[in-house]
């Protein structure tokens, strides 16, 4: 399996042969600012990809990346909002990250540790912990869904998944999240 | 409970910020690469570090001796294939040496030079796990493979090797392309746009032009040695299925518990030879969208404890846990 970027910001898995634009044609694009981007938005995408990767040295390259290729892209499509588009560009990042061993792709034993020791001094990481041990694919819906707050057919369109996938990952996330968050806190609608 | 949800990761996360340090990080990728390019084919520029990120609990020699010590034994039963090729642009000759491949990477070794000066002074960096490269790089670059369509800049690395004691010779570099998925015999292209070095801390750019075509001829003689063995862990279980040696390096492929594959331990995760000799583990990624697969690469260049093979092997060691081989 081979993912791979091109230069004006799309992402595409070649097996499916389904390049998925991420920017639009320059006349379509609305101005990006990278200095009130990096200061607006460089700490929620770095919590998102942080909780996304379980790697803050790994999340910390992926939002660099995430801006980089913003900036290469010259903007985003006025039909969505910026930090949408910025949330988008970083998700895909993130799964390529996870899917290549080859591209600083580290899945650093000692990450989690790390991770949860630098991060907080003595909150509770129990939620963290229980996020991290799903799969990446029901990581992603459990994030966008509960920590970013987009609705299931807002995460299709960021996933490029159906809508029923998401409903479906989010479904199984929880199954998977209950048990773990029994003795903490957990309302069935999570 | 989304709100709770939020609140309590980012009680967890508070001391998580994209700090002024990663925003200059971002400016000087985007200075780097911010002049136009003669040919913006290339596929997604990756600045300074992106390729160069090579560690290891036991990486501490410096990459130099780590890949000349691993191709020199490599060599002495095996030849790469001459190339000799050379373009000029912008001041800046870039020369394509040599190629070596086997089932899973294709090795390009090759040399940059100024025309103008004798010497090229670059400085060096070292990477957290004490691994010193030159300070340089491409800006964009993209190859286009035997049997693939599409260009691969994922799935390659390009490392400059260090310059201790070397000022008078050209830089050297060496790229490792991910081979598994293209032809084994063909003819490929590489194209590299623009190249950017640091001198004495002053970041230098060229905005030059580099185009080869070569042929690729690798044998299918990668090594691979089924496992099949698994392990308990707190996390679960795992497999490890196969190694696969390759000329210069090492990488198994693992099945099993996701979060224990992801979670081990680095400190006590690795190759352990006959000679008693470890090479630590150096990255994980998924190999497949559901996640079953996960393939786990060790120290790069062996180490620098030249070619070995699946005979030279006596077990992996996961977070601790001896799974024999032999």
């Amino acid at each position: 399996m081979q993912y791979f970027f091109h230069c004006r910001g799309l992402i595409g898995r070649k097996e499916e042969g389904t390049m998925r634009e991420i920017t639009a044609p320059p006349s379509m694009r609305e101005a990006f600012d990278l200095d009130h981007a990096m200061v607006a938005y460089g700490t929620d995408l770095l919590r998102l990809c942080t909780l996304y990767l379980g790697d803050r040295t790994l999340a910390e390259d992926a939002v660099q990346d995430t801006f980089f290729r913003a900036w290469r892209s010259g903007g985003f499509r006025g039909e969505s909002g910026e930090k949408t588009w910025l949330t988008r560009i970083a998700i895909n990042v993130c799964k390529s990250y996870l899917l290549s061993p080859w591209h600083k792709r580290r899945a650093d034993g000692e990450a989690l540790a790390a991770l949860l020791a630098d991060a907080s001094d003595g909150a509770d990481d129990t939620l963290i912990r229980a996020v991290l041990s799903l799969a990446p694919k029901y990581r992603a819906v459990v994030l966008l869904h509960y920590y970013e707050g987009y609705k299931a057919r807002e995460i299709a369109q960021l996933l490029h998944v159906r809508t029923n996938t998401v409903v479906s990952r989010l479904k199984r996330a929880r199954e998977q999240l209950k048990p773990m968050l029994k003795e903490w806190y957990y309302e069935e609608n999570i | 409970m989304r709100k709770i949800f939020r609140e309590e990761c980012n009680a967890a996360l508070q001391n998580v910020t994209f700090d002024n340090r990663q925003q200059k990080a971002v400016r000087m990728r985007v200075e780097r690469c911010h002049k136009p390019r003669r040919r913006m084919r290339g596929m997604v520029a990756v600045a300074v570090a992106a390729a160069l990120t090579f560690s290891g609990a036991f990486a501490v020699q410096a990459v130099r001796d780590n890949i000349r010590n691993t191709m020199a034994s490599w060599e002495d039963t095996h030849t790469g294939t001459a190339l000799g090729l050379s373009q000029s642009d912008a001041g800046l000759t870039v020369t394509l040496d040599e190629i070596y491949g086997d089932t899973w990477y294709v090795y390009l070794k090759g040399t940059v030079a100024s025309e103008t000066e004798k010497t090229m002074r670059v400085d060096n960096w070292t990477n957290r796990s004490g691994t010193q490269y030159a300070n340089a790089g491409f800006c964009d670059w993209e190859f286009t493979i035997p049997d693939q369509k599409t260009q691969l800049s994922h799935g390659s690395n390009i490392s400059f090797l260090s310059v201790n004691g070397q000022e008078d010779a050209p830089l050297e570099f060496l790229i490792r392309l991910s081979a598994t998925d293209f032809a084994l015999t063909g003819e490929a292209s590489a194209l590299f746009n623009g190249f950017w070095y640091e001198a004495d801390g002053e970041l230098q750019e060229l905005d030059g032009c580099w185009e080869f075509t070569f042929p690729v001829d690798r044998n299918d003689d990668g090594e691979t040695l089924l496992v099949g063995k698994s392990i308990q862990t707190d996390a679960g279980t795992v497999t490890l299925d196969c190694l696969q040696f390759s000329a210069l390096d090492i990488s198994a492929e693992w099945s099993g518990a996701n979060e224990a594959l992801f979670g081990w331990d680095q400190s006590n995760t690795y190759l352990l030879l006959k000679s008693g000799e470890r090479i630590g583990c150096q990255s994980a990624g998924i190999e497949d969208e559901n996640g079953e697969k996960t393939r786990m690469e060790f120290a790069p260049f062996n180490n620098g404890l030249g070619h070995i093979s699946a005979d030279d092997v006596q077990a992996v060691v996961f977070a601790g846990q001896e799974i024999p081989v032999t």
